[in-house]
């Protein structure tokens, strides 16, 4: 993918463009809100977790035949992985887990790999693996076509909202840890 | 009679074959193939289907056919008894042209795609350039028809070869090539995407 | 880059081709009455550049920081003029009253302004031309004792030049296809020339 690591990371945090991106499969267009949730600081592992996320989900995995209230908790292992736990139909005591674990090529150019263990009885690997696919190159024309491809952390320069708070967070980890590589460094007038 | 298509749902060229049976309302099977990474389209059953190992593949009772173009052929000489979208006139001849244009040609922009998006071994650079000359001969061509008044690639009405052009024009963003120097391109594709029974794939944005 | 739209109540707008909230490119997005929407969250724009809507959060009205970056836009002859410096208005040329123009085509050459606006001054259009108006983004040219032809040159970056050319006089309707297939020429032949430093 043509963009720095940690907008594919940003993509995968999201939940306001489920339903504009993936409509119809992740999201609803008329269900578009994102109720609060909590982002964390774990200081002892240093990683960034978003939990008690919850989003209207039409077909939320290749599983489901109606609609739902998904619940995620999302988990920021390192600046370049990044990983969810994500209800499973029918069975409350386990979660789907989906990982992205992105290799840096240059700063806007990655490679993505997209390990998942999924709770599902009948579709086979091929259709799971179809199903990520379709949802991964919705998303990549998006990641493609964002301006700057490298990350800016000044918050004045891309405006957040509510919604963003996962995102935020990631961008202020990145910030105190000093990061360089992939970060939009804007001119000086 | 059972319709079964060998398809894989990122690939511009089944999506062809899926949006002429979406516009001509027919049923059909899906057989999945997991074409990435699992190379099923190189496995011994599905050569028994089609030795080339290419999807897609579509067998329509007794009959089984590979090539995007053809299938798409058959089955608007099938199924489309008022010749709607491969009209049996003087127009025929210039629906062909065109249709073998988009299986040959545009196939660059497919390539440059494989490139970019499941790393495969190629001269991109090559096949950029090439794709570029091919969206402006039918860039040039469509200009000509907008003097005309006309929207649609041959005729007034959409055919087949509008079918099979609008996959590998509307994905190759996905392999480094923009629309942007083709503006008569994108009139053509807005109306396409407007079209009755349109169905958007993974990389053409759903909302127009 | 650039992101041109029009709503329902007419006028295009040019605005820069990012959505202040992710960075997306707003020309991706969709035109819903008179307002234009990102892609990516379904972020909503005003005529204006405002943003009136964020769909994540329904009840919110979005502050006023949260505004698209917007260039001038005149149309004028059937092509739309701005101005990258924003500070002034857009360069069109002065032809008088705005009446008549039709578009022949757009067209991108490979090669920069420069060579692109020499090989127009000297191209055969078909019948004897002349310039009549010269400015650094347009060329006006007498094509025969019936018609004009006005030629803006969109400089996009070091060696790629959009034309975008418009026509008026009598014949003009009927000479617009010719005029288009003589544009394929032009290109054609400026690319076969070796680069001019």
């Amino acid at each position: 993918m043509r963009t720095s690591p940690y907008r594919l990371v940003e993509n995968f945090l999201d939940l306001a463009h489920l339903c504009f991106i993936h409509k119809d499969i992740l999201g609803d267009p008329e269900k578009s809100e994102v109720v609060a949730y909590k982002t964390e600081h774990r200081k002892d592992a240093d990683e960034i977790w978003a939990v008690d996320c919850a989003f209207y989900q039409p077909s939320a995995s290749k599983a489901s035949t109606t609609g739902q209230m998904t619940k995620y908790i999302y988990r920021v292992m390192s600046p370049f992985s990044v990983m969810l736990y994500k209800t499973v139909n029918g069975d409350p005591s386990r979660n789907d887990a989906i990982c992205v674990f992105i290799q840096p090529l240059d700063e806007a150019d990655c490679l993505a790999y997209m390990p998942m263990a999924l709770v599902d009885e009948t579709s086979t690997d091929g259709d799971l693996i179809e199903f990520q696919q379709s949802i991964f190159l919705q998303d990549r024309v998006i990641l493609e076509n964002q301006r700057p491809a490298l990350l800016p952390l000044d918050p004045s320069y891309e405006l957040p909202t509510r919604a963003d708070a996962s995102s935020i967070a990631y961008r202020r980890w990145l910030k105190a840890m000093n990061m360089r590589f992939g970060i939009f460094e804007k001119q000086a007038a | 009679m059972t319709i079964t298509l060998y398809d894989y749902t990122l690939s511009g060229s089944c999506y062809k074959v899926r949006l002429l049976l979406n516009f001509l309302g027919l049923s059909y099977d899906r057989r999945q193939m997991n074409f990435y990474p699992g190379r099923q389209h190189k496995s011994p059953e599905f050569l028994e289907i089609n030795p080339l190992g290419q999807l897609p593949a579509l067998q329509d009772g007794d009959l089984i056919l590979r090539d995007a173009q053809a299938i798409l052929c058959h089955l608007a000489n099938k199924y489309d008894a008022d010749g709607h979208w491969l009209p049996r006139d003087e127009r025929f001849g210039d629906v062909m042209m065109w249709v073998m244009f988009a299986g040959g040609e545009l196939m660059n922009s497919s390539a440059a795609r494989l490139h970019d998006a499941l790393g495969y071994k190629l001269d991109v650079h090559a096949a950029r350039t090439n794709a570029h000359a091919a969206f402006r001969v039918l860039e040039d061509h469509m200009t000509a028809r907008e003097i005309a008044g006309r929207k649609w690639i041959v005729g007034d009405t959409p055919t087949i070869a509008d079918i099979a052009s609008f996959p590998y024009i509307a994905l190759s963003g996905e392999g480094g090539i923009g629309h942007e120097d083709y503006p008569a391109l994108r009139n053509w594709m807005r109306d396409f995407r407007r079209l009755d029974r349109f169905h958007a794939m993974p990389g053409v944005p759903e909302f127009v | 880059m650039l992101a041109m739209w029009r709503g329902e109540d007419g006028p295009v707008r040019i605005w820069e081709d990012r959505c202040p909230h992710r960075g997306m490119r707003l020309s991706f997005g969709f035109v819903r009455g008179d307002a234009l929407r990102c892609i990516y969250h379904g972020w909503s724009y005003r005529t204006d550049g405002q943003c009136i809507e964020i769909p994540a959060h329904p009840e919110l009205t979005p502050p006023k920081t949260i505004c698209a970056s917007s260039y001038p836009a005149e149309s004028r002859y059937g092509i739309v003029w701005t101005n990258l410096e924003r500070g002034g208005p857009a360069p069109f040329p002065d032809l008088g009253p705005d009446e008549g123009w039709l578009p022949v085509r757009s067209l991108y050459v490979n090669r920069p302004a420069g060579q692109v606006e020499a090989a127009v001054e000297s191209f055969d259009f078909g019948a004897p031309s002349s310039i009549r108006l010269k400015n650094p983004s347009a060329i006006l040219l007498g094509i025969g004792s019936q018609m004009e032809m006005l030629l803006a040159i969109q400089p996009v970056n070091a060696d790629r030049t959009g034309l975008h050319a418009v026509v008026r006089g009598e014949n003009a309707s009927a000479a617009r296809a010719d005029l288009a297939r003589r544009m394929q020429h032009l290109r054609a032949e400026i690319e076969a020339e070796r680069e001019k430093k």
